[in-house]
């Protein structure tokens, strides 16, 4: 038996924020498909520029408050509160403007799995900072700090994985953070086979043997 | 067939199936998008009063988030009420009884769901959901065709064949309303059983003799 509650009601003001998103599945605990909801950026941007191709996810944007304007394969689309925008996995997709879109996403034909951040949550930000800005030393150092609270956390490791053979770090340890997030999150092994960060190392026996 | 990469609806261009019994309005939304990852569908209530989402329990069954987008809804959860104006979520395990009644006009929630660690599947509810409607409206010819659809592609499911039955016997097709109810009752004798003495579909076969020799 379970101890979660049988029901949760929740407001997404009451969501405690991550910068310009609100993780409404962590928050909610939903095992069973993916969802969140996104507001306006600084730079106006509510959705980034991307493509679920990786992912292979199907995703369904529905603006629940304000007005945004999507921009889907090159075609504009004017979406006022209660516009619901689906797109399949290879279509490339952005929105900006004043508004609260919540995003639900699964990949068909897979079982939905799925990381909760947690307390990780700030280390991996710092990360992620660090990483969009090629600071991949520092990357490493904030993925430490986390895994210093959370010392089991898949996602701490991968990245640490990720961001140490970025940094020129190759040696042992760096292996063995990617077969320990493999291990404590199978769907890492997929993903580690076709992620760019992994390019300099895929032809080291070290890399297929942490994939086992 | 070439899926399309993307689509955009409004809710209030969102089709409307029903009123059933209860005032509730199905608006499909995963059937619109031919969705194949999740279950995802719209519910209206039009008036205060009419019941948004069924009471119902999901036994086994998905979990269930319903987000109330327009309007204001009062959500039956377990034993307790819950108001919930525009911008609620509700989120919902499987095994708990829930349901929601308008408390405004035109309160339309989004009910998304799957089964957490198993692949998604449509649900056969929705074809049978919309055969209903179109029986409802008085076309029967579109709902007999609906439902011969949804009993190919689920041949082993018998609530496929006995909802075909009724609707045979209900258009005065003796021949397959039996031949239907036959298999129906070849899949699950106890609830055929159980179901056909108080469905009035099945008056206008009761007096056939191969009514009681189909369902044993």
């Amino acid at each position: 038996m379970s101890d979660a509650p049988k029901w949760i009601v929740a407001r997404l003001d009451e969501i405690e924020p991550r910068d310009t998103w609100i993780p409404v599945r962590e928050h909610l605990g939903i095992q069973a498909f993916g969802i969140n909801a996104y507001r306006r950026r600084e730079n106006g941007e509510i959705i980034n520029d991307h493509t679920e191709a990786a992912s292979g996810q199907e995703e369904l944007y529905v603006v629940v408050d304000g007005r945004a304007a999507f921009e889907i394969d090159g075609e504009q689309v004017d979406a006022p509160a209660g516009t619901l925008v689906f797109v399949r996995p290879d279509a490339h997709r952005k929105a900006s403007g004043d508004a609260t879109v919540l995003v639900i996403g699964a990949a068909p034909g897979d079982a939905y799995q799925s990381i909760d951040w947690g307390d990780a949550w700030p280390f991996h930000r710092d990360s992620m900072t660090a990483y969009g800005e090629h600071r991949y030393a520092d990357a490493v150092e904030a993925v430490k700090a986390g895994l210093a609270v959370r010392p089991d956390h898949p996602g701490l490791h991968y990245n640490y994985a990720c961001f140490a053979t970025l940094a020129g770090d190759t040696g042992d340890d760096t292996f063995e953070h990617l077969r320990r997030a493999v291990e404590l999150f199978p769907p890492f092994r997929v993903q580690a086979r076709t992620d760019d960060d992994f390019a300099s190392v895929r032809d080291d026996g070290r890399f297929e043997e942490a994939l086992r | 067939m070439t899926e399309q990469e993307w689509q955009v609806a409004r809710v209030d261009e969102l089709d409307r199936f029903g009123p059933n019994d209860e005032g509730t309005l199905w608006r499909p939304v995963r059937r619109r998008f031919d969705v194949h990852a999740f279950g995802v569908n719209a519910w209206t209530g039009a008036q205060p009063g009419d019941r948004v989402i069924e009471k119902h329990r999901e036994a086994d069954g998905p979990e269930e988030l319903y987000v109330v987008l327009t309007g204001r809804a009062t959500f039956e959860l377990g034993d307790e009420e819950t108001d919930a104006p525009a911008g609620t979520l509700v989120f919902v395990r499987p095994g708990t009884v829930r349901g929601a009644v308008a408390a405004e006009p035109e309160t339309t929630i989004l009910a998304v769901g799957a089964k957490a660690g198993e692949v998604f599947e449509p649900s056969l509810w929705e074809e049978w959901y919309i055969a209903d409607a179109y029986r409802r409206r008085g076309d029967l010819d579109r709902a007999r065709s609906l439902m011969d659809d949804l009993v190919a592609r689920a041949p082993d499911v018998w609530q496929a064949h006995y909802n075909r039955a009724c609707f045979e016997s209900v258009a005065g097709n003796a021949d397959e309303a039996v031949d239907a109810l036959r298999r129906a009752a070849e899949l699950n004798p106890e609830e055929v059983r159980r179901l056909t003495p108080n469905d009035s579909d099945f008056d206008p076969i009761r007096n056939d003799s191969r009514y009681a020799e189909a369902i044993g």
